[in-house]
């Protein structure tokens, strides 16, 4: 088992047509069929000043590995511990976050997993229009 | 007006709205038949969308139903087809969005609703009055997943309800029977 995050801030990649109204919803945080985590950054590997410069980092990253941000996807952070307890306190459930290469970390969970999306949909922090960075 | 006219009039109407058929039509050969049958909206909508298979036919299909105020509701369809075309991993599911146009057409009336499509392709239908009071609906082929945040007046943290129904099944048990979620997808 790989290293649990237990605090600090990921973000993640939500793509256009998971977006409604530029509000990242629920859709951006299902893990896909197959997957067993869902994928996200850990912005605390990132020694830069500003949450903003972080993200900027971490869309770097991404296109150097070839992936397309399109400029109409937005990049939503997540606190690791607020969103942890906001989950437990809820439904008693726990969702773990763990380190997958860093700065690339996943978040997992066994419960069902439209809840737990909308949830973590719920404790996003901050949203950043990729078109923005 | 005359009783005639006032009469014809009603008829027109009464056409439009039950049938298929055009005035001159139903006048000329159906109208007795017509009048005995009666056929409800959503029976011929439904039967309309039946055959429709290929995404393209069920978007013609939305642009054909979703007119008026609704009409934002085919330009989103358009507008989310588009996006799944332009992202080589997303493949929309056509019979996600046939599940899907079905409940609408079901509903008749509702809320404006946030419509995406997730990554796996399905389509999805949310209402969200505030942070935990929403309905979500994920369409599959025959059913549906669905997750309900309902506000407690027992603690803090939101009532929960979630799983998988057929989605005519969900409109009869959630929205025909269960004021709060009826509240939220048709706003009374």
């Amino acid at each position: 088992m790989s290293e649990e995050i237990l605090q600090g801030t990921v973000v993640r990649y939500c793509k256009p047509m998971t977006i409604n109204s530029q509000i990242p919803t629920f859709y951006c945080f299902q893990l896909r069929e197959g997957e067993s985590s869902l994928s996200v950054y850990l912005l605390d590997y990132f020694e830069k000043p500003s949450e903003q410069e972080k993200v900027v980092a971490v869309k770097q990253l991404m296109e150097s590995k070839k992936f397309q941000c399109k400029p109409s996807g937005v990049f939503a952070t997540l606190d690791i511990e607020k969103s942890k307890q906001k989950i437990f306190e809820s439904i008693a459930q726990s969702i773990w976050y763990h380190a997958e290469g860093l700065p690339h970390c996943g978040i997992s969970h066994e419960y069902e997993d439209l809840v737990i999306a909308q949830f973590l949909a719920e404790s996003v922090n901050h949203c950043y229009p990729a078109k923005q960075l | 007006m005359s009783r005639n006219r006032i009469a014809k009039s009603y008829l027109k109407q009464a056409v439009v709205q039950t049938t298929l058929l055009n005035y001159r039509t139903f006048h000329r050969n159906h109208r007795k038949l017509v009048i005995k049958q009666s056929v409800d909206k959503f029976s011929l909508k439904a039967q309309h969308l039946a055959p429709l298979h290929e995404l393209d036919e069920l978007l013609a299909f939305s642009q054909e139903i979703f007119t008026g105020q609704q009409q934002y509701l085919a330009q989103r369809i358009q507008e989310l087809l588009g996006l799944c075309a332009e992202d080589e991993e997303v493949v929309a599911s056509a019979s996600s969005l046939k599940s899907m146009l079905l409940f609408l057409l079901k509903l008749t009336h509702f809320s404006p609703p946030g419509m995406t499509v997730s990554e796996d392709g399905w389509f999805h239908l949310h209402w969200k009055k505030e942070s935990f009071h929403l309905v979500t609906l994920r369409f599959k082929a025959e059913h549906l997943d669905y997750v309900v945040f309902l506000p407690s007046r027992e603690s803090n943290h939101p009532i929960v309800l979630n799983g998988k129904i057929e989605v005519l099944d969900f409109h009869q048990v959630f929205v025909e029977q269960t004021s709060a979620i009826r509240n939220l997808i048709i706003g009374y």
